[in-house]
C-alpha cells in the first residue's frame, strides 16, 4: 500500500500514522471542523477536512469517508475502533470503490454485530455460550416465562444489536421480566433500529476475559492469549491488562483455542477479540467477538513484542501471518489506563475544555503514551471523552501497578478535570493488586467514595496519612505513598 | 468558608512549600492566599511552574505545580488540586495588619464606593467593591479612623500599587 485514509481521531489516529510512517505508507486523515488542529491533524502527512461537528457529520458519514479516500487516492481506509470500524457500509462502499477495508469481510462483521446470530453460529460449532434463549422461538409470553423458569433467575435481557452497557437488563424476579422485556425492546428499537432481544442467565460478578485472535486471508488464524478487562464503570473498560491478573494455567490453552474455534466460523482475516466472561465458578462462555482493532491492544502488543497495526496492513494486502501459534506466549505484565476527561466526583460528566498545561510523565523504556492530546487542546463536547491511554510493561503484575502509579503521580493535565486521581485510587486497592477482581468491582469498592474522601481531607491530612500507608518493607521501586504489595 | 493553613516541610535539604488556602465547601473551590516556594512569596501573575518530587520521611512523593493566571494547580501523587487565587490584599486586610494606606494588589475595576472623604470609619467597615480576576472583592477598612484620601471613583480602572484610600488612624 502506498497511502492509507484514517477515519478515526484522537489517539487511535496518532497511533495508526505512527506505524504508517515506519511502514513508509503515507498516511491521510479526515477531520472534522473541531478537530483541525488536533494531534492527529499536526502528524498525519495528508488532511483531508470533512467539515462537520458531531460524529454522524463527520466520521459516521460513509459517503465523506468514500470522498475523501478517493480525493488521496488511499489504497486502504483503517478505520480504528468505534465509529464506522464495525459497520458493513463502510466494507460494501469500500467494496465498490475498489478500496481495501483494512479490517474482516462484510460477513464477519455482519454476523458478529448480531448477538442472536452469532449465538446461534457458535452453538452449532460447539463454543460455549451463556444458557439462555432467543426470544424470537417464542411470542407468546406464557411461554418465555416457562422457558425463563427453567432457566433460573437472575436472567438477563438483551438487545441483538446491543453493546457498550446499551440494551441491557438484568432481570431478578419473575414479575420484573416481561416490563424488562418490554423496555429493552423500546430502547433497542430506538437505539439500534432492531428491537430483537434474547434471554440469558445472568453470570454474577464474572472476570472478562478476552482473546486477540489475528486471522489472515489464506485462512491462517492464530490467536495472542488473553487480555483481562474485568475493572470496567458501567460496563466501560477502564483498567487492561495482559495477562489475566490470576493465574490462568491451563485455561489459557483452552480459551485461546475456543476462540480460534470462534474466528474460524467467520473465516475471520485480521485483527479481532473473542470476548468471554468467566464466572467464579471456572466456566467460561463466548460473549461477543469485536471485529476490530481493541482500545486495550496495546497490553497485548507489549507483552508480545508485536505491533498489530502492522499486522493489519500485511495481512490487507494479501500477505500471510508470519507468526506461529507456539512464539505467541506473553512475556511479563502490562497494564492499560484510559485517561479520560470527565469528572470522577460529578457522576463522571465529560469535562470539555481547554488543556492548559500538559506534562507527560517522563520517558521510559517500560512506558508507551498513547496520546490524542497535546498542551491547548480544546477537548470537544461531541466526541468519547477519552484522551490518552497510559500503557506501563514490568516482569511482575505488582511491578506494573508501581509503575503504573508512579507515572501516574508524575502526569501533569490541568485545566480539564480527569479521571487520573480515580485510576490512582483503583490502583492502590488491597484487592486490586492481589488480583481479586471481577466486573463488578468498582461499583464493590465505592471507588468514588474513597477518592472524594481522599480529596475533601484537606492536604496536609492527607500527606501525614501518606507514610503510614507506604509499606517499606517492599522490594520493590516504589516511590509514591501508595501501598503496593499482597503476596509476593 | 473555612481557611486553613498546609504547611508542608520536606527533605532538610529540599525546599519548603507553605501554602495558605481556603476551601468552600459548598462549591467545592479552593482558594489561594498565599504559597510560599523555597522562601519566595508568589504573588500576583507571577507564572510559576514547579516540579519536584519532595521527600517526607523517606518517601518520595511526586509534586507538581502549575500557576497560570489567576489559577493554581497542584498535584501531589496524582491527586489534583485547582485553586482560584485571591488577591492577596484580601489577606492582608482581613488579617487587620498594615497602615491606613490602601492599596490595590492587582490591577482591577472599580465597582463602587462605599465611603466619603473626611468620613470617620470603623475597622472592618466597607470602603469600596472592586473586581478583579472576574471575581468581585469587598475592600474593608483595615484600621480605624478618617479618610484623608479618596482617590478613585466607581467605573475607575486601577493598577496594581495604586493608592485608592488614606486613612489616618484614631489612635495614632
Amino acid at each position: 500500500m502506498q497511502c492509507v485514509l484514517i477515519a478515526n481521531r484522537g489517539e487511535i489516529a496518532v497511533r495508526i500514522i505512527d506505524t504508517l510512517r515506519q511502514l513508509n505508507i503515507k498516511s491521510a486523515l479526515v477531520v472534522s471542523d473541531p478537530d483541525r488542529e488536533s494531534l492527529a491533524a499536526e502528524l498525519a502527512d495528508i488532511v483531508v477536512p470533512i467539515g462537520g461537528q458531531s460524529a454522524l457529520e463527520s466520521y459516521l458519514d460513509v459517503n465523506k469517508i468514500l470522498q475523501a479516500a478517493k480525493k488521496v487516492d488511499a489504497d486502504g481506509i483503517h478505520p480504528g475502533y468505534g465509529f464506522l470500524s464495525e459497520k458493513v457500509e463502510l466494507v460494501e462502499a469500500c467494496e465498490q470503490a475498489n478500496i481495501k477495508f483494512i479490517g474482516p469481510s462484510k460477513k464477519a462483521i455482519e454476523i458478529m454485530g448480531d448477538k442472536i446470530k452469532s449465538r446461534q453460529l457458535m452453538i452449532s460449532g460447539n463454543v460455549p455460550v451463556v444458557p439462555g434463549f432467543d426470544l424470537h422461538e417464542s411470542g407468546d409470553i406464557g411461554v418465555v416465562m416457562e422457558q425463563a423458569r427453567k432457566l433460573g433467575f437472575p436472567l438477563m435481557v438483551k438487545a441483538a444489536s446491543g453493546g457498550g452497557g446499551k440494551g441491557m437488563r438484568a432481570v431478578y424476579e419473575e414479575k420484573d421480566l416481561n416490563g424488562a422485556i418490554e423496555s429493552c425492546q423500546r430502547e433497542a428499537g430506538s437505539s439500534f433500529s432492531d428491537s430483537r432481544v434474547f434471554i440469558e442467565k445472568l453470570i454474577e460478578n464474572p472476570r472478562h476475559i478476552e482473546i486477540q485472535v489475528f486471522g489472515d486471508s489464506r485462512g491462517n488464524i492464530v490467536h495472542l492469549n488473553e487480555r483481562e478487562c474485568s475493572i470496567q464503570r458501567r460496563h466501560q473498560k477502564v483498567i487492561e491488562e495482559a495477562p489475566a491478573s490470576f493465574d490462568m494455567g491451563e485455561l489459557r490453552l483452552r480459551m485461546g483455542d475456543v476462540a480460534v474455534k470462534a474466528a474460524r466460523l467467520v473465516e475471520y482475516e485480521g485483527a479481532g477479540t473473542v470476548e468471554f466472561i468467566y464466572s467464579s465458578e471456572g466456566d467460561f462462555y463466548f460473549l461477543e467477538m469485536n471485529t476490530r482493532l481493541q482500545v486495550e491492544h496495546p497490553v497485548t502488543e507489549l507483552t508480545h513484542g508485536v505491533d498489530l497495526v502492522t499486522a493489519q496492513i500485511r495481512v490487507a494486502s494479501g500477505e500471510p501471518l508470519t507468526w506461529s501459534q507456539e512464539e505467541l506466549r506473553p512475556k511479563g505484565h502490562a497494564l492499560e489506563v484510559r485517561l479520560y476527561a470527565e469528572d470522577p466526583l460529578r457522576d463522571f460528566m465529560p469535562t470539555p475544555g481547554e488543556i492548559v498545561k500538559l506534562n507527560w510523565p517522563r520517558k521510559r523504556d517500560w512506558l508507551r503514551l498513547d496520546v490524542g492530546v497535546k498542551e491547548y487542546s480544546k477537548i470537544s463536547p461531541f466526541y468519547d471523552p477519552m484522551i490518552a491511554k497510559l500503557i506501563v510493561h514490568a516482569d511482575t503484575r505488582y511491578q506494573a501497578i508501581d509503575r503504573m502509579i508512579k507515572v501516574l503521580g508524575e502526569l501533569q493535565i490541568y485545566g480539564v478535570i480527569t479521571n487520573q486521581s480515580y485510576l490512582i485510587e483503583i490502583l492502590s486497592q488491597n484487592e486490586f493488586q492481589k488480583g481479586n477482581i471481577n466486573t463488578s468491582f468498582i461499583e464493590y469498592m465505592e471507588i468514588e467514595k474513597g477518592l472524594r474522601k481522599k480529596l475533601e481531607s484537606n492536604l496536609s491530612a492527607f500527606l501525614s496519612i501518606a507514610p503510614a500507608i507506604h509499606n517499606r518493607d517492599a522490594n520493590l521501586d516504589t516511590e509514591h505513598p501508595f501501598k503496593v504489595g499482597g503476596q509476593r | 468558608m473555612r481557611t486553613a493553613s498546609f504547611i508542608w516541610y520536606s527533605h532538610p535539604e529540599r525546599p519548603t512549600v507553605k501554602l495558605n488556602w481556603d476551601y468552600d465547601r459548598e462549591t467545592s473551590e479552593y482558594f489561594i492566599l498565599e504559597i510560599d516556594l523555597e522562601g519566595s512569596k508568589i504573588l500576583n501573575n507571577q507564572i510559576v511552574n514547579y516540579s519536584q518530587d519532595l521527600i517526607k520521611e523517606g518517601v518520595r512523593i511526586p509534586v507538581r505545580m502549575h500557576w497560570d493566571d489567576s489559577d493554581l494547580y497542584l498535584s501531589i501523587s496524582g491527586l489534583v488540586y485547582h485553586f482560584r487565587h485571591r488577591p492577596s490584599y484580601m489577606d492582608f486586610i482581613e488579617s487587620g495588619q498594615g497602615d491606613g494606606n490602601l492599596k490595590a494588589q492587582m490591577p482591577g475595576k472599580i465597582m463602587q464606593i462605599n465611603c466619603a472623604l473626611d468620613s470617620n470609619v470603623e475597622r472592618g467597615d466597607l470602603l469600596l467593591i472592586m473586581e478583579s480576576m472576574k471575581m468581585e472583592n469587598k475592600i474593608l477598612a483595615p484600621i480605624s479612623g478618617k479618610i484623608t484620601e479618596l482617590l478613585v471613583g466607581p467605573g475607575e480602572l486601577v493598577e496594581a500599587d495604586q493608592l485608592l484610600v488614606s486613612i489616618e488612624g484614631s489612635d495614632g
